[in-house]
């Protein structure tokens, strides 16, 4: 765990009503946390120290396996580099998580696959030098969350912060399918995030293209079909009135947010919709800073939605959003109160 | 003891793979064994008179029949034993081809079970002894259960005959779901006008009597003589006073879903569902009534001219006698909205099913006949079909075909040219099928003369936009996705079994299949009988049927009540359970366990109580037998030494 975000996070106690320290998880980030997603890894860090969980980063963990690459090229290499990962996962604690979808899935038909293939299994025990453990329950962020915070208690610590907002909820394709092995909720019509997202007073309607496809990592070899399948989604979201996209999964994200400007160049379009991570959403309901979450960090400028919710600079309409705000009764709501003082914005993360 | 054993060939479908020639060696080594022989096809005419040459002959006393399953041709060697003048339940059937010649390739192998499966039938026969049949009178009354075309047409058929009939339905009126229908493929005649000539017939005939609100209770009994109880439910309206003025619907401030109109439109708590409803009776919902929710209201009563609104009024049961028994509970449409949430899961109001659509597009529907999208009532000019929505769709769990949906879609698109001459309609299908008569030419008519636009494929999604339905899907003859903007989504929902039919299924001990469609007794050769005696099937309550189909079937099921009851009397089985009454504990547990009610106890001359079978009501399902703790209750024909000496046989 990188400094920073321990340091930011001791800010935010969490009051009695949460437990704090409830369950430990070990956490497998992946190559996209550490790198292009970021914010996906701060603001999950952070989230999830204010929620009161501990993440326990896999010692020495190696790539997932999804990389076109081994997964694609090299045979059995899709599965004993996962194989390790759960492995060593194995040895820490009874469950993990991989908040990108890419490592999930991986991770996930990896342990299908060494669950029904005993050749699979003997080939891992060859290169790991013992017998291969696998047995380790994979969860993504949303089951994290969903498992580990009831909208009860979210709700009481949001106090209504992200009310103003409509949230599209977006699954993609890694998160569910293949449906047998996933078992992620329901893969025709995914719902995991709704509860939560709603708790912190933001509407989530239902979103058509909640796991259409985004063009997934087709942006490398024909970009256009990822350019023409994320226009569809970010276009139906902003026809249905949508103030944000809220996804799981960095490439996804990447397709989104960061291609965003490629579509308004190639079709002539005006898009403008931010992208959020899950956690970064559920981190601005629980007062974290927008800069600490990385939200500024998107290519896609999401100032219009935080002044919405009175984050913004624009001083009025922030006041009067977060003149309920005023009146929370606990401390760290108090503090967390950014809006009418923008620089204490900043100082929500060092405390 | 003199055993006779008729191995039978088959043709080549035993004697194939089975040596009949050593089976027939061996057998005649067997002990009490006295004429062995193969036959090539046994239950041909000179088979059966080989084996009656043989008993007369040899004087044979028991004969054992190595050939197909007893449920085939039992009944035919029994006869054929009778002929020859020994009790027909001297003899055993073994069956070496399902059980051997057909799942074996190895001769030598299948050969020496085919021996076994002889000795164990020796065994067993050596062990039986005479079996006499009796008779028991039927009572000549018939219950129809299900009100729609199905029922209609078997009640009308069996009254004909002049045997008195109970049609019940579940609903306010008869007419089923063929009522709700606007037009009719392939010939496109008013639904409602070929069909209220026959439900007023059913209403006026002598010999049917119509009970309306009514359900089954309760079942007992046996073929010829079943005994129900029916529950004729509270509608808070007396049926003999109400005229049908629809005066208390008119003034009723209660607003209910419409139910016949499949939730397009509302309707009152108080209401008579159609104008040619029978009978034109009004009834109540309490659900929806504020005299019942709330306490308060009472305007139907204070404005019925005819004083027939009684809210005191509560369900009654009745008993009645019937010697057979017609189920034609029909379908409803598969409930899709759960399943789907690609197409919205019920959220858009533009998306509508089939049976929704009829009632669009009925001159007697809620917006008579001028057909407006729900969402703001305008006339749509695109509208898209969707096929096969709950049906062959394995990823809902819905592999089944609904037979009828290519048909009514290829209908509906005509129709909606007809009401609205500048749309278009397109139909998104997986396979047209259209195999009845007069039904390819029919799909053809939709396509070339009023221009409906055929896409083969699935729909994949739905969503809103800019105030109409954008509808994705494949074409997979030109290999490519396909949008249309939509102002209105039809799908064709498939069928499911009616509400409660498992539930009705159980009561009247008849079996079902995973969907609750009900399960006839043989898929080719008995097709409207169950496998319980006197219970026959009509119409879509056995499998999803177009209208043609559900009256043949009822008029089958008719003609099947009519056989079985001009007879009078019917022949019991005689392997029936009988209790040792010297050894009965008087525990009753047979009791307890015996679905047919078939034990009663009984006092004998010393005080004691026992069990004692009736043999009209027993089934021999065998089930007390197991049950009983000192084993004093056998089944005849089945009795505990027969099945120990066959075991016995085998491990040897």
């Amino acid at each position: 765990m990188n400094n920073r975000s321990r340091k930011d996070s001791a800010a935010i106690k969490a009051p009695a009503s949460a437990k704090p320290g409830r369950n430990a998880y070990s956490y497998f980030p992946g190559c996209s946390l550490t790198g292009s997603a970021g914010e996906y890894d701060a603001s999950f860090r952070l989230t999830s120290e204010a929620l009161g969980i501990r993440l326990d980063e896999i010692s020495d963990w190696n790539c997932c396996g999804a990389s076109p690459a081994p997964h694609h090229w090299s045979g059995n290499l899709g599965v004993l580099l996962p194989a390790r990962n759960l492995h060593i996962a194995s040895g820490e604690h009874e469950a993990m998580v991989a908040p990108c979808a890419g490592c999930y899935n991986r991770l996930k038909n990896a342990q299908h696959e060494l669950t029904g293939s005993e050749e699979l299994r003997e080939q891992a025990a060859r290169v790991l030098q013992e017998p291969v453990r696998y047995e380790i329950e994979i969860l993504n962020l949303v089951e994290l969350f969903a498992r580990e915070v009831s909208p009860e208690a979210l709700a009481e610590r949001a106090q209504g912060r992200l009310a103003g907002l409509n949230l599209a909820t977006y699954y993609g394709c890694l998160l569910t399918r293949p449906a047998k092995i996933m078992n992620f909720d329901n893969h025709r019509n995914p719902v995991s995030m709704k509860p939560l997202l709603r708790a912190t007073g933001a509407q989530s309607d239902h979103f058509p293209f909640k796991s259409e496809c985004c063009g997934s990592y087709m942006g490398l070899a024909k970009k256009e079909i990822v350019l023409r399948a994320s226009r569809r989604v970010i276009e139906v979201a902003a026809g249905l009135g949508f103030d944000a996209i809220v996804t799981a999964c960095p490439l996804c994200h990447q397709n989104l947010d960061l291609r965003q400007g490629q579509i308004n160049k190639a079709f002539g379009t005006s898009l403008d919709m931010p992208v959020l991570y899950y956690s970064q959403v559920l981190g601005l309901a629980l007062g974290l800073g927008s800069d600490d979450l990385g939200i500024d960090a998107h290519a896609i400028s999401a100032r219009k939605l935080l002044a919405k919710i009175g984050k913004g600079d624009d001083g009025p309409a922030a006041a009067t959003r977060s003149a309920p705000a005023a009146t929370r009764p606990t401390p760290e709501a108090t503090r967390s109160a950014p809006a009418a003082n923008p620089a204490s914005r900043r100082q929500v993360g060092c405390g | 003891m003199r055993i006779g054993v008729f191995v039978c060939q088959c043709g080549t479908n035993i004697a194939g793979t089975v040596a009949t020639d050593k089976v027939a060696e061996a057998a005649l080594a067997m002990r009490d064994v006295l004429h062995a022989e193969t036959l090539q096809y046994t239950c041909s005419d000179p088979g059966q008179r080989a084996i009656i040459d043989a008993v007369q002959k040899k004087g044979l006393t028991r004969v054992v029949i190595a050939a197909c399953s007893p449920r085939m041709h039992e009944t035919t060697f029994r006869r054929t034993i009778g002929q020859a003048g020994m009790n027909a339940y001297m003899m055993e059937m073994v069956n070496i081809r399902e059980h051997c010649s057909w799942i074996h390739s190895d001769i030598d192998t299948a050969t020496d079970k085919a021996i076994d499966l002889v000795q164990k039938g020796v065994a067993r026969v050596r062990r039986q002894v005479p079996l006499y049949s009796t008779t028991v009178p039927v009572t000549r009354r018939v219950l129809v259960i299900g009100g729609g075309v199905a029922g209609i047409q078997a009640a009308l058929d069996i009254a004909d005959s002049g045997l008195p009939v109970t049609l019940v339905e579940r609903g306010p009126t008869i007419g089923g779901n063929m009522a709700r229908l606007d037009k009719t493929f392939p010939t496109l005649d008013c639904s409602s006008c070929i069909l209220t000539p026959r439900m007023v017939e059913a209403k006026q005939h002598e010999n049917i009597s119509l009970m309306v609100n009514t359900e089954i209770e309760l079942v007992r009994g046996y073929i010829g003589n079943f005994e129900v109880d029916i529950r004729k439910k509270a509608t808070c309206v007396i049926e003999d006073k109400c005229t049908g003025c629809m005066i208390c619907q008119e003034k009723c401030p209660g607003k209910a879903p419409d139910e016949f109109n499949a939730g397009v439109g509302q309707s009152k708590a108080i209401s008579i569902p159609f104008p040619q409803a029978v009978p034109l009776v009004a009834a109540l919902r309490k659900e929806h009534c504020r005299r019942f929710i709330k306490g308060k209201c009472g305007v139907c009563k204070k404005v019925c001219p005819a004083d027939a609104v009684d809210y005191e009024q509560e369900d009654e049961i009745t008993t009645e006698m019937f010697g057979a028994v017609v189920v034609a509970t029909g379908y409803e449409l598969y409930d899709w909205r759960e399943a789907y949430p690609d197409y919205g899961g019920g959220q858009y109001p533009d998306v509508v099913t089939s049976l929704q659509y009829e009632r669009m597009l009925s001159a007697s529907g809620p917006t008579a006949g001028h057909v407006q999208r729900p969402s703001d009532g305008a006339e749509p000019k695109q509208v898209v079909f969707v096929s096969c929505v709950g049906s062959r769709d394995e990823s809902v769990g819905r592999p089944l075909c609904c037979s009828v949906g290519c048909m009514y879609i290829a209908k509906q698109a005509i129709l909606t040219k007809e009401h609205i001459p500048d749309s278009q309609s397109y139909v998104f299908y997986i396979d047209i099928r259209a195999t009845g008569k007069g039904y390819e030419e029919f799909t053809r008519r939709a396509q070339k003369e009023f221009g409906a636009i055929y896409l083969r494929g699935r729909v994949g999604k739905i969503y809103p936009s800019n105030g109409q339905l954008v509808v994705m899907g494949t074409d997979t003859l030109s290999g490519g996705p396909v949008e249309i903007e939509a102002d209105l989504v039809v799908l064709a929902t498939g069928f499911a079994a009616a509400r409660g039919a498992g539930e009705l299924a159980r009561k009247l001990n008849i079996s079902y299949d995973q969907y609750e469609f009900l399960s006839e007794s043989h898929p080719k050769l008995r097709p409207v009988e169950t496998t319980t005696g006197g219970i026959f099937l009509a119409g879509a309550c056995q499998a999803p049927k177009d209208i043609p189909d559900s009256v043949a079937q009822a008029s089958a099921a008719a003609a099947k009540v009519i056989g079985l009851l001009s007879r009078g009397e019917i022949e019991t089985s005689p392997m029936v359970a009988a209790v040792d009454q010297l050894r009965c504990i008087g525990c009753f547990k047979c009791r307890d366990v015996c679905s047919y009610n078939a034990i009663e106890a009984l006092e004998l001359r010393d005080g004691r109580q026992v069990a004692k079978v009736i043999d009209s009501l027993c089934q021999g399902c065998g089930v007390c037998n197991v049950a009983c703790p000192p084993s004093v209750v056998s089944l005849k024909g089945y009795t505990d030494n027969q099945l120990i000496a066959e075991t016995m046989e085998l491990l040897r």
